[in-house]
């Protein structure tokens, strides 16, 4: 707890997220940034840019302080809030300052006003972050959700570039009220007690706790020892019954490798299967829009470059068995089973895995086409769509990801390793525009060849792992 | 008659974690029927230990048989054979109770379905409740049910009661009592708590730094570990005090207490006796044995 004795360890997050927060938080808008300059300079998109920054950087500042506030011992010590809030608005002014001076002094011709702007915007963002961190519990999440902000940067640019941003960057008042105001209400929330006796004792996440998966459980263990413990909606205990009697029957047979592979996929069941069901049904209802809305942008007329490529984004639905894979496969006791057939149904859960995952992939087709077919075509603003279904090989793509997540597990053995998930997502999204752009006679033996290559280092790694590693006691 | 084959044998097992050597050439044969309490300080490798039994852990070096088969290849009906309840119970927190029980029952041939029933009622567990809610005691509880209820032959309990509050600590040595009068069972169980333990063990193991400091049965211990009260009768005591198996001394040249170890008690009171003084020669209370084995008295037994 240095950082309790050092007023200056206040002003910098702690040094195992400095990689995360560079990484997230100021490579990524830097290089939108320097791209989007070097293609067209425009005001707009650098101050875009430059205030993504300042909100990485409020979050994992805020962060390390939410960490401090939360470690029991900095209860009892004297004026550690008043030392968050100057480092705090050290570092909202300081941004701000550099952001004015950045915006007056990069060639686009800002006047006084703008550069006001500037810096009026940059205290509002540094101290509406800091909020945010320091009052969500899922503030961890927030460097990734700020970056789904940069889908609008594209408009952003044409509002600049047609003048319609004029007004709003002339008018320096409300963002300089607004800025103070914020910061107003940051410093109350900081110095009064209230919020310090809410946080104190409470697990902090911040950025590169996502890649450990171990934090990640133990928060969400923290999270759920308080709240209903009821078992969800009927759908996620009958799955759970299902699975569990399968076992048993195959218990009664003797068949030891099949009860290993009926609990691997019970703890699945129980991973992926939500316990809200208001979560069900969000999934299920914005499956359903999604698929008509992607379906629809995908057969504009007018557009022909990237047809079959967003509504083939909906076939990541099809990957939601796999997902919880990698979190269960190394989370099942181990007790009872030999190594061996271990490693045995652990083949026959990747198996029945990817069947569940083309067993989703054929609803989907299925559901796409019954679209296809009922629903007539639209037009808006004058562009006519027409809803259009994915290609092919969104159909066998999802199962043959497998071998993605299984290679994960291989490489970084550890329970409730969620770094498939993070693998999943992207390797879908790659596979799946090269399908789209490459004429399948050469990208599809090139995919199935990579997965089959992925199949079998995992399966030699794993093997291994099963008749060497120590299993977790 | 034949001789009794042992239930699980090690032979110079040594583990590394990096460069931490958690075991350092263990060997010894845990026999069938005993009850053996692992004893050490924290760190001392107790749980490394136990963890080779069942072939959760697999030595850098040596080798380490259970049921007559390499621990890391026992089959599924040796591993049936084995309960084993850790430290920190590794439960499956998206599952309830009762979901918990029907997932480690299905890979049980063994389950006693009346034992378990029994246990849930009396540990107060609710089947309904998410294990994620459990208090760390209550976690402990389950995992104690579900090693159990298996009817293992082996037991492994390593520090089975560290999270348990008085009342449940009670219950399960009860428990405990009543698992060995079934017979032919083997148990492994590792605490703190002496007290528990000399209730129920017949044979302590003490391990320290990754080395077997002694594994004999608690009554030949408490028969060779002796505390003589010495008080001089006209000239003083000698010194140093001829007396055999000599650990401590403490006191004046008027009146000294002596720790004896590794003696009988006879060769201890022939020896005092030889002295021509007074001296009374009493046992030592099984926590100063432990504390001798484990940290003064650094010798193997």
């Amino acid at each position: 707890m240095s950082a309790l004795a050092l007023d200056r360890a206040f002003l910098l997050p702690r040094p195992g997220r400095l990689l995360p927060v560079m990484a997230c938080g100021i490579f990524v808008p830097l290089a939108v940034l320097v791209l989007s300059l070097a293609k067209a300079p425009s005001l707009a998109t650098a101050l875009f840019t430059t205030l993504m920054m300042v909100a990485q950087v409020a979050t994992a500042l805020t962060t390390a302080h939410k960490e401090i506030l939360a470690a029991s011992p900095s209860f009892f010590h004297a004026g550690l809030r008043r030392g968050l809030l100057q480092a705090q608005l050290g570092w909202a002014f300081g941004e701000a300052a550099l952001v004015a001076v950045f915006i007056a002094l990069a060639g686009f011709g800002a006047g006084p006003a703008v550069v006001a702007t500037a810096f009026g915007a940059a205290l509002a963002v540094h101290a509406l972050l800091a909020l945010a961190t320091l009052r969500l519990t899922w503030s961890y999440q927030l460097p990734f959700w700020i970056l789904y902000l940069f889908f609008a940067l594209p408009s952003l640019t044409r509002a600049g570039y047609a003048g319609k941003l004029d007004a709003v960057l002339g008018t320096p008042a409300p963002w300089l009220v607004g800025g103070v105001l914020l910061l107003w209400l940051l410093g109350r929330n900081l110095v009064r007690p209230h919020l310090h006796r809410r946080l104190c004792g409470t697990m902090v996440l911040g950025l590169d706790d996502v890649f450990k998966p171990g934090r990640i459980q133990e928060y969400r263990r923290r999270g759920e020892q308080h709240r209903h413990s009821g078992q969800g909606p009927r759908v996620r205990r009958r799955a759970i019954g299902a699975l569990l009697g399968r076992a048993d029957v195959a218990q009664q047979a003797g068949r030891t490798v099949a009860v290993r592979m009926w609990q691997v996929l019970t703890l699945a069941a129980a991973v992926n299967i939500s316990t809200r069901r208001r979560v069900l049904v969000l999934i299920a209802v914005g499956m359903v829009f999604f698929m008509a809305y992607l379906g629809y942008y995908d057969g504009r007329k007018d557009t022909q470059g990237m047809v079959h490529w967003f509504a083939g984004l909906a076939y990541q639905a099809a990957l939601y068995p796999i997902y919880g894979l990698a979190v269960v496969l190394l989370s099942a006791p181990a007790g009872g089973i030999s190594r061996r057939n271990a490693f045995r149904a652990e083949l026959a859960t990747l198996g029945l895995l990817a069947l569940a995952s083309l067993g989703i992939s054929v609803l989907i087709t299925v559901g796409f086409h019954g679209m296809a077919a009922v629903l007539p075509p639209v037009t808006w603003h004058g562009r006519e769509f027409v809803f259009t279904a994915p290609r092919l090989h969104c159909l066998w793509l999802p199962p043959l990801l497998v071998p993605f997540a299984w290679i994960t597990v291989a490489l970084r053995p550890k329970p409730l390793c969620t770094t498939a998930n993070v693998v999943l997502g992207p390797a879908f999204v790659l596979s799946h525009w090269l399908m789209n752009s490459v004429p399948y006679q050469r990208s599809v033996p090139l995919f199935v060849g990579i997965s089959i290559l992925l199949f079998a280092v995992a399966f030699v790694v794993r093997r291994r792992w099963w008749e060497q590693a120590d299993l977790a006691i | 008659m034949s001789e009794q084959q042992p239930i699980a044998r090690l032979r110079g097992v040594s583990k590394h974690y990096g460069a931490t050597r958690a075991l350092s050439d263990v060997s010894l044969d845990i026999m069938p029927g005993t009850i053996v309490g692992v004893l050490g300080p924290n760190g001392s490798g107790k749980t490394t230990l136990m963890g080779h039994l069942p072939g959760l852990l697999l030595p850098t070096s040596g080798t380490v048989e259970t049921f007559g088969q390499p621990a890391a290849k026992l089959d599924d009906a040796a591993l049936g054979r084995i309960g084993y309840v850790s430290q920190e119970p590794r439960l499956m927190d998206w599952l309830s109770v009762g979901e918990t029980v029907a997932f480690v029952r299905s890979g049980r041939p063994r389950w006693d379905e009346a034992l378990c029933a029994r246990l849930l009622a009396d540990f107060e567990l609710d089947p309904g409740k998410r294990v994620s809610a459990l208090s760390p005691g209550l976690r402990q509880r389950l995992a104690i049910i579900l090693a159990v209820a298996p009817r293992p032959e082996l037991l492994l309990l390593d520090e089975p009661a560290a999270s348990l509050d008085p009342v449940a600590r009670n219950d399960f040595l009860r428990l405990l009592m009543e698992l060995i009068q079934d017979g032919g069972r083997t148990i492994l169980i590792s605490s703190h708590i002496l007290a528990d333990v000399e209730k129920v063990v017949d044979t302590v193991l003490v391990i320290n730094g990754g080395q077997v400091h002694c594994h004999q049965p608690l009554d030949d211990l408490r028969e060779s570990y002796h505390r003589v009260d010495l008080e001089a009768v006209g000239a003083d005591l000698p010194d140093p005090l001829p007396l055999p198996g000599l650990l401590t001394v403490t006191g004046d040249r008027r009146r000294a207490m002596a720790v004896c170890g590794h003696v009988p008690r006879r060769d201890v009171e022939d020896a005092a006796r030889a002295l021509g003084i007074e001296a009374k020669v009493r046992g030592l209370a099984f926590e100063e044995i432990y504390r001798l084995i484990a940290t003064a008295d650094g010798r193997k037994v």
